[in-house]
């Protein structure tokens, strides 16, 4: 188990090279640079930009440009936002709780709705509670994130003034766009609750332990649904990744702070320290949370042994 | 040349571009906060440094300017009390107003001043935006207290509008950047009437009132501290979300209202639109006339009778944007003119331009000459406006046989496409106060590698925004500007749509907001109160 553990742990490093490579790549394929972003419409001469852009080391060529940021990184350092000048670590350090803080509060929307009901859905299977519940599952698939948001803000914010339409702070704050990223969560976690469910529920072991008298409650939550669980817990972990890249879309729809927020401007300046940086820490929570779930795996079916 | 008028009130009532209640001048209420909703973040508030439109917004707050430049182009002392410059504008002596200190209580003094030139200029500054606007600058020389000259290397008429800028024009405090230079940019000190509290990146910017406060602005009401307390700038990028906190009060303003959105307020009692015009270019249409079948002038012409401001005005902006009157300059420009009547909205003069011109029509519809088919490419920017401009073009000119395809890249893709000169027609927008930024935009020397996209070597054009760039007489100056406006309509290199505009709003509770009458998008809060 911890030879796995730690043989998933060193594959993280390759993963974040090739992550780290592929951001590089694209941002330097993009025509145009933090120079240009910067002085669009400044009246800045031709002489100036060049002069900048050379300061900032932009006019080097693309290995020596991709050797050097590694090597910022291999110090440990993140370097500092060309645009800001702003070390990008205290960027990232300042941005990130109120991202976890959504991506948590979305993740336990999706999972305490979702789950309940894929249970109801398949327990039901073909009943009006099925057919509805998979219904929603299927508009939370199909509606985008920030359709959705500014439907919520239209509706919870400007007509019935329950929740205020932007902005960070407590838990007023939270609730729409929480609720607007965990949406889909919700959808999907049901459909898969649903579905592995159905696939355990008339298995030889389920009907064993009915047969044996056991509660209709206790088939379903310790023998069938501890077997239906590894799949969910897949998704869960896919959704985290989701979920990571949907505030980015929810931040700046609700105009809270977060690493979306960060990552959407860095983009629009092409400010390339700090999109690498935001882009590698979202991939780095992704591995990091897929092998949670990969470990979740053994303690929910003792067959699942690694090794 | 000297600037040093007395302050001529009925002028300058004309400065106040918006007062919620007319006539309440003496009971403005004191203290309160003040939300005001934007749609970008600033990315820094060091001037010297920075070149974001979007700073501006805080500092026009934090900072005050030498010279205040108004509506009608004149330039009046603030923190400067006098400049003068010699006769080929290579040397401006300016006597600051005495008294001034910056919110750390440093004194504005000629030191002051001098530190903040040469700190624009110095390589290490990485300045993307000011160190441009000092120009060929040499080196400031202390006279005594309160007085420098300061020498360029050439004639430099441009500085009269570069110190009436935050950028180069707004003195920061040296011993502020001196105890700590990266963390000036997110922890600025000015002489303005509110200070800097505190930045909660990608959250909000907090400004109280400074108490100490006593060298107004010329023009406004107030001549002590603000009223407000507090102002603080949230960002919230999406439009929609900025529009519902503003119906919800949870802000008090907004910067940046879109087009569409413009119906749904003005003529609203709740609400105070403020609009303003943003000097530069307005938005452009740059017309390639270095490859066929754009290189043909009365094909230009013909464009130029068909593409209206007024339609574009109408049905790319909902009519919030107002048409473009001028040719390369904003009305708000100092050196701006009226060339509407030069090429009326006149679709039969254009149809006989392409005949004249031997522009056959052809079967399919499109108009061919020399084997030159009529069929233009468009490069612009992905934005509904502009969508919608072109799309209204593509209808207007497609009765005459020209067919448009209308392409839209990202910021870095286009300026590379339009340098390389893919383009027939490119969109541009350019905030500039002074003419001679018209040379950077348009002289033949930066085709290619700088911002002209014309891609034709005229040399009477050139001629005239070299001698622009250095004629140091005002009225000499106006008329070169003058020429180069009608000259680059007459030539068709141009197709004006609408000028840059920024509405904001504002509840009706915030009284007395005024918008900087040059950089118009800034509004400032010194006069206004709350209910």
């Amino acid at each position: 188990m911890w030879t796995y553990i730690v043989r998933r742990l060193l594959i993280v490093f390759p993963v974040m090279l090739g992550v780290a490579f592929m951001v590089f790549s694209a941002m330097y394929l993009i025509p145009g640079d933090a120079v240009d972003a910067m002085l669009r419409d400044t009246g800045a001469t031709a002489e100036a930009m060049a002069r900048l852009r050379a300061q900032m080391g932009l006019d080097q060529p693309f290995h020596v440009q991709f050797l050097r940021f590694l090597m910022v990184l291999a110090s440990g350092d993140l370097g500092r936002s060309l645009v800001t000048g702003r070390p990008v670590a205290d960027q990232i350090a300042s941005q990130l709780p109120a991202t976890i803080e959504l991506t948590l509060a979305a993740l336990a929307i999706a999972i305490l709705i979702g789950v309940p009901l894929g249970v109801v859905a398949a327990l039901r299977r073909g009943s009006w509670i099925d057919t509805s519940s998979m219904i929603v599952a299927l508009v939370g698939v199909s509606m985008p994130n920030f359709w959705l948001g500014l439907l919520f803000i239209l509706f919870f914010s400007l007509q019935l003034g329950w929740f205020p339409a932007s902005g960070t702070g407590g838990l007023r704050y939270l609730v729409l766009p929480a609720v607007t990223l965990g949406f889909s969560g919700v959808a999907i976690i049901a459909r898969i609750t649903r579905s592995s469910l159905l696939e355990v529920i008339n298995a030889d072991y389920v009907r064993t332990a009915r047969s044996k008298g056991l509660k209709p409650r206790t088939v379903v939550l310790k023998h069938a649904m501890r077997n239906a669980m590894a799949s969910v817990m897949t998704v869960v972990g896919l959704q985290f990744g989701a979920l990571l890249g949907g505030s980015v879309v929810v931040e700046t729809v609700f105009g809270r702070q977060g690493l979306g927020s960060l990552t959407v401007g860095a983009i629009q300046r092409s400010d390339l320290p700090l999109v690498q940086a935001t882009v590698m820490l979202a991939a780095l929570a992704f591995v990091l949370v897929n092998l949670l779930v990969d470990v979740s795996y053994s303690l929910l079916d003792p067959r699942i042994r690694y090794a | 040349m000297r600037i040093a008028r007395p302050l001529q009130a009925a002028l300058l009532g004309a400065l106040l571009v918006v007062s919620a209640l007319a006539g309440t001048a003496a009971a403005q209420n004191t203290g309160g906060e003040l939300v005001f909703g934007v749609n970008r973040e600033a990315d820094m508030l060091d001037l010297h440094v920075g070149s974001s439109r979007y700073d501006l917004v805080p500092a026009a707050q934090i900072y005050d300017t030498l010279l205040f430049l108004t509506e009608d182009g004149e330039f009046l002392p603030w923190l400067a009390e006098e400049v003068t410059f010699n006769d080929d504008a290579t040397e401006y002596t300016i006597r600051l107003r005495p008294g001034v200190t910056f919110h750390d209580g440093t004194p504005l003094d000629a030191e002051a001043l001098k530190f903040n030139f040469d700190r624009i200029v110095d390589p290490a500054t990485m300045s993307a935006k000011a160190a441009g606007e000092m120009g060929p600058y040499n080196r400031t020389e202390v006279i005594d207290e309160l007085t420098v000259v300061v020498h360029f290397d050439a004639s430099y008429p441009g500085f009269l509008a570069a110190i009436s800028d935050w950028r180069s024009g707004g003195p920061h405090s040296p011993s502020a950047i001196q105890a700590d230079p990266d963390g000036f940019r997110f922890a600025p000190v000015g002489t303005g009437p509110f200070r800097f509290v505190e930045w909660v990146q990608g959250n909000r910017i907090v400004l109280e009132r400074n108490p100490d406060y006593a060298w107004p602005r010329p023009g406004t009401q107030n001549d002590g501290p603000a009223y407000l307390d507090r102002v603080v700038f949230r960002t919230i990028a999406e439009d929609g979300s900025r529009v519902v906190s503003l119906r919800n009060r949870e802000i008090d303003g907004l910067l940046r209202l879109p087009p569409q959105e413009l119906a749904g307020f003005e003529g609203n009692q709740d609400f105070v639109v403020t609009r303003a015009t943003l000097p530069g270019s307005g938005v452009l249409l740059i017309v390639n006339a270095g490859k066929a079948p754009t290189n043909d002038l009365a094909f230009r012409q013909a464009l130029l009778h068909v593409v209206s401001p007024d339609q574009i005005s109408r049905v790319g902006y909902f009519g919030a944007w107002p048409p473009h009157r001028g040719s390369v300059l904003s009305e708000s420009n100092p050196d701006f003119v009226d060339v509407s009547d030069m090429f009326p909205f006149d679709p039969e003069r254009a149809e006989q331009l392409l005949d004249e011109g031997g522009w056959v029509m052809g079967a399919d519809g499109v108009r061919v000459k020399d084997g030159n088919r009529a069929e233009l490419v468009y490069i612009g920017f992905p934005s509904p406006e502009t969508t919608r401009t072109m799309e209204l073009i593509q209808a207007l000119v497609g009765p005459l046989g020209i067919r448009i395809q209308i392409t839209e890249l990202e910021s870095g893709a286009i300026h590379a496409a339009r340098q390389a000169g893919d383009h027939h027609i490119a969109h541009l927008t350019f905030i500039y106060t002074d003419s001679h930024f018209l040379r950077t935009l348009f002289h033949s020397e930066n085709i290619g590698r700088g911002w002209n996209f014309i891609h034709k070597v005229d040399e009477d054009l050139d001629a005239l925004l070299e001698a622009v760039q250095i004629e140091a007489d005002m009225e000499r100056r106006a008329e070169l500007a003058e020429r180069i406006q009608r000259h680059m309509l007459e030539q068709g290199y141009v197709l004006p749509t609408v000028y840059q505009h920024t509405i904001n709003v504002f509840g009706a509770h915030v009284n007395d907001v005024e918008s900087y009458p040059v950089y118009g998008e800034a509004p400032y809060f010194y006069d206004t109160w709350l209910d």
